[in-house]
């Protein structure tokens, strides 16, 4: 630790560490473009300069360039740091198309906030700004030229990160672009970062100005469904739909990353198609009917059934809540020990990144967490293939399918194993070919329209918020399961996971009381800019406002 | 009035780019003495003793450098001359190829280094040639290889061809380049002693400057010491160019000689029936000078910059440029702010976006399309730059100071010729046939 001198207040911090991130941990704003803490400091926006000594040895240097050492003063509120500070922004819209009103950024420019809060009231560049047509990088982001400040952050995650290097500056002084190499293309799968990692809006998703300005949209802090990293995310929604989802910082796992397939892989949402109402079958038909009747139906048909005569399979996409109670179900009503878990595996291993980002083969969210509170509550979880096995030879005669992942489709031996059940019941989000096979269809929800936990690969508890109502008459599946259980006899009176989760165990309510809500004007950036904005030092800006 | 020569000594030698030549002329002996009887340490020191700065224009003393620089490292000889006005690297390489090479090898057996890059300029297309066949010569009578003369000093050199940026004189962006990346300068620290190139130190050096080393060692270091100033001993070769009868290279003893001294009595003077109008002292990124301030040494002491002196100038590098009454000075500072323009690395905002703001205000100013407010704001624009004569700059390397100080310079000097072209809307000059720049002029590569 060494003690150090921040605009006359002195405090300790780490020996080495990076001043610009020392002092807005510290609440002290620096104002910069190209630093980004996850990525090598360049030094080339020249507007993070702050005063460092005193008297004779008293020089302005570039706070990012700069390590905390004992006895180190720095001043951030000097005049000529104010007035270098101006001036560097001068300098950098000199660059810059002024073009806000129609671009995508607008509203959570960083250089917009910085220019309105530490810019020159009125520009004095009366020259053209030189006209310079937008190129496609890549199948998702679109490059304005005449927007680019040349930060290099995009290039730096490109070689440091993503470690694809696809990005190089081409070009000299005013005339310096970013450019893809040659016969490649910005596609790498964490491409989506340079988005937020862009500054201005010189690099954003092709459609993104037709979607709704920033400070139109509503924010949920959750967890990325996507595989079992678990990555932090924040739902942006415009009127009950997802616009967008955005990284949050996360020292411990994803930084300030997020990769693509989480990044856009919500779009299944609303892609595919949803069950939103109960479905018993009648002949070859199936019909819709209340959720009474629907639950009765499964009570019935599964109270029925003789023992041992169950498969129950739940998904490695429920949350830890409804892995409880389904193991429950399993364990003390239908008292079946054919129970096995629907994982959900992309070919190939481990996707692994600079920084150890890593993106995981196994595509649902909780693998680990349904194993564990299965084996909690003394179930074994079987391989998939024995329960078909067991199918086909007929010794099942009736299966609830928990079904988390979408677009799940089945294979032609899980299709004649089914076959041969007599009463199939189907939870899931979506209608595919097992919900059309099913005796009853009970219409759950995606991750993001419940409430719920997720343990990811390492053991991390980590709450998953509700973004949106279900759709139609669809319930949340912890709900659902809960509803089953009160039918069959057990005293379930739960109204929310969390009541749920006291009956699991202390990381699940740690994890379930995190505080949860919906903010407008919180939907700034991602990951680094994000931070910033969480702690006040950046805002979102509504230009319909009067100024 | 005879020059003092050491570098310029055997330029008119004929054949002196054979190595024979030259070894009949004592070359290389300085080099096979220190090779057989000397430790690098004490080559280091008779470096030091002579005084020896820096002749790229950065003038510190080259030993203090030295002394910081581990053994194994990578020697960078920087030939990349590209200063408006300067001449003299191109003309030692082209016309006494194994005097720089020579100058390389003792400074490779002071400092331990093994491998020499020599970076020069890809324009300089003679200059390589001739440094190429220079170097397999060398290789080829044993001054390199394995094993130099069976001292059992190893010493490899190469030459890399730049790829044509002015930046790449500066001593960070020529290491980048040379390593494959864009010619774009770092903050210093680390210093390149210590982080340099492919992870190793290297140590960045002015060709011009080695030269100097064969005669240091030849003469001594008291004799070197003897020529110029306490400060800053030895000689420098002056280019000038420009509207003066008699340009080229003059090599003088630093502080020997007045400016004005060089521009009339070696220079000859403006041309007949042609008067003085302006001199840029020490190249391009120099402010330039009005015919009655010439009477100042020709010594960096002297000078404001490096020196501390007194004389409010810039002495930079020797290249001295002449104009008479034909030259629009608004043209003259366009011409030099389009160059700097076109050389930005392009990395920093002050300079990337500054030089060419600076030089669209100026051309306007030279078209006749001036405002009263022009020149206010582009000498405001260029001190926030770097304010004229201060070690300040708002950029990450000297680029910064190398256009800015030369157009508050200018509107210092002639702010009546800048105000007339505003209040005239048109160039005064009628004279001027000095380069128009045209419009389109962008470089895209």
């Amino acid at each position: 630790m060494a003690q150090i001198d921040l605009n006359g207040e002195c405090f300790e911090a780490p020996e080495g560490a990076n001043l610009l991130l020392t002092a807005h941990e510290r609440g002290v704003q620096i104002p910069h473009l190209c630093y980004h803490p996850g990525l090598s400091p360049p030094v080339n926006c020249r507007l993070c300069l702050v005063a460092v000594g005193v008297g004779e040895e008293r020089r302005l240097v570039p706070a990012c360039d700069l390590q905390v050492t004992e006895g180190l003063a720095v001043d951030t509120l000097a005049e000529d740091v104010i007035r270098k500070r101006e001036e560097a922004l001068e300098f950098l819209l000199v660059g810059h198309a002024l073009d806000c009103p129609v671009c995508a950024k607008s509203g959570e420019c960083e250089i917009q906030n910085y220019v309105f809060a530490h810019g020159r009231e009125q520009g004095r560049y009366t020259e053209k700004h030189p006209a310079r047509a937008k190129v496609d990088l890549g199948p998702r982001i679109q490059f304005h030229a005449d927007r680019c400040i040349g930060c290099t952050r995009c290039i730096r995650f490109c070689d440091e990160v993503s470690q694809s290097g696809e990005l190089a500056r081409v070009g000299r002084g005013a005339e310096a672009r970013i450019e893809v190499f040659p016969g490649r293309q910005l596609d790498n799968p964490l491409a989506g970062n340079l988005i937020d990692l862009c500054p201005v809006g010189a690099l954003v998703e092709k459609d993104a100005h037709l979607g709704p300005p920033v400070w139109q949209l509503e924010s949920v802090d959750s967890v990325c469904p996507g595989c079992s990293t678990g990555c932090n995310i924040r739902v942006d929604v415009q009127r009950e739909k997802i616009i967008r989802i955005k990284p949050r910082f996360n020292p411990e796992l994803n930084q300030y990353w997020l990769c693509d397939e989480g990044r856009y892989g919500w779009e299944y949402v609303a892609r595919e198609r949803r069950l939103d109402c109960p479905q018993i079958r009648r002949g070859e038909q199936l019909e819709k009917v209340s959720w009474e009747e629907a639950l009765a139906e499964v009570d019935e048909r599964l109270g029925r059934s003789a023992s041992g005569t169950i498969a129950a399979s739940f998904s490695a996409s429920a949350t830890n809540e409804e892995s409880f109670l389904f193991a429950s179900l399993a364990r003390d009503i239908w008292k079946t020990g054919w129970v096995s878990l629907r994982t959900c595996r992309a070919p190939g291993g481990d996707q692994i990144f600079g920084q150890h980002f890593i993106v995981r083969a196994d595509k649902a969210p909780n693998t680990r967490g349904a194993r564990e509170i299965a084996s909690e509550l003394g179930i074994e979880v079987l391989p998939e293939d024995r329960l078909w096995r067991e199918m086909a030879a007929g010794r099942i005669a009736a299966a609830f399918l928990l079904v988390g992942h979408p677009g799940a489709e089945i294979s032609d031996i899980e299709r004649q194993a089914l076959a041969q059940v007599d009463f199939l019941v189907v939870q899931s989000a979506f209608e595919s070919e097992l919900s059309r096979m099913a005796a009853v269809v009970l219409p759950g929800t995606t991750a993001f329209e419940k409430e719920g936990s997720f343990t990811n690969s390492d053991g991390l508890v980590q709450r998953s918020r509700r973004v949106l109502a279900p759709p139609g008459s669809a319930w949340p599946d912890w709900q659902i399961l809960a509803r089953l259980g009160k039918v069959a006899g057990l005293d379930w009176e739960y109204g929310h996971p969390l009541e749920i989760a006291m009956e699991v165990g202390r990381p699940y309510v740690a994890a379930m009381r995190e505080s949860a809500e919906r903010r407008s004007g919180q939907a700034y950036g991602g990951g680094w800019a994000t931070w910033l904005q969480r702690r006040g030092f950046i805002h979102v800006e509504d230009h319909t406002k009067e100024r | 009035m005879p020059e003092t020569r050491l570098l310029l000594a055997g330029i008119d030698i004929p054949d002196i780019e054979h190595i024979e030549t030259y070894i009949r002329g004592g070359g290389y002996a300085a080099f096979a003495e220190i090779l057989r009887e000397s430790t690098p340490e004490e080559v280091v020191e008779k470096v030091a003793d002579s005084g020896l700065r820096d002749r790229g224009g950065r003038w510190y003393l080259v030993a203090e450098r030295w002394h910081q620089m581990p053994k194994g490292g990578i020697l960078c000889v920087e030939a990349n001359e590209s200063e408006p006005g300067t001449f003299r690297d191109r003309k030692l390489i082209e016309r006494d190829p194994h005097q720089v090479l020579e100058g390389m090898l003792i400074a490779a057996f002071a400092l331990g280094v093994h491998e020499v890059f020599v970076y020069i300029r890809c324009e300089m297309v003679r200059g390589r040639q001739l440094l190429e066949e220079a170097v397999e010569q060398a290789y080829a009578h044993g001054w390199l290889g394995a094993d130099v003369l069976g001292s059992g000093f190893g010493l490899e050199v190469s030459i890399h061809p730049g790829a044509g940026a002015y930046i790449a004189g500066e001593e960070t962006a020529i290491l980048n380049s040379l390593a494959g990346h864009r010619a774009e300068p770092r903050a210093q620290p680390p210093f390149t002693w210590e982080q340099g190139v492919w992870g190793r130190p290297a140590l960045v050096e002015n060709i011009g400057t080695l030269a100097y080393l064969p005669h240091i060692l030849r003469r001594g270091s008291a004799a070197f010491r003897a020529l110029g100033t306490e400060r800053y001993p030895g000689t420098l070769v002056f280019c000038l160019s420009g509207h003066v009868r008699r340009p080229g290279l003059y090599e003088l003893a630093l502080g020997d000689v007045t400016l004005r001294e060089l521009v009339y009595d070696y220079g000859g003077g403006p041309r007949e029936g042609h008067e003085l109008k302006a001199v840029i002292p020490g190249g391009g990124s120099s402010p330039v000078l009005r015919p009655e301030q010439l009477d100042v040494r020709l010594s960096p002491e002297d000078w404001v910059v490096p020196g501390g002196g007194e004389f409010p100038g810039a002495f930079g590098t020797g290249g001295v440029i002449a104009m008479d009454e034909t030259t629009c000075m608004v043209d003259a500072a366009l011409n030099l702010l389009d160059f700097y323009a076109g050389e930005s690395c392009g990395k920093c905002p002050p300079c990337r976006q500054g030089s060419p703001w600076l030089r669209d205000i100026v051309r306007r100013i030279e078209e006749g399309n001036g405002r009263e407010e022009d020149l206010e704001l582009v000498y405001s624009v260029a001190e926030q730059v770097a304010p004229l004569l201060s070690e300040q700059r708002a950029t990450l390397c000297d680029f910064g100071q190398a256009f800015a100080w030369p157009l508050q310079g200018f509107i210092r000097a002639f702010a009546d010729e800048f105000e007339a072209h505003i209040r005239e809307g048109r160039c005064p000059i009628e004279t001027d046939y000095s380069i128009k720049v045209p419009e389109t002029v962008s470089v895209r590569f």
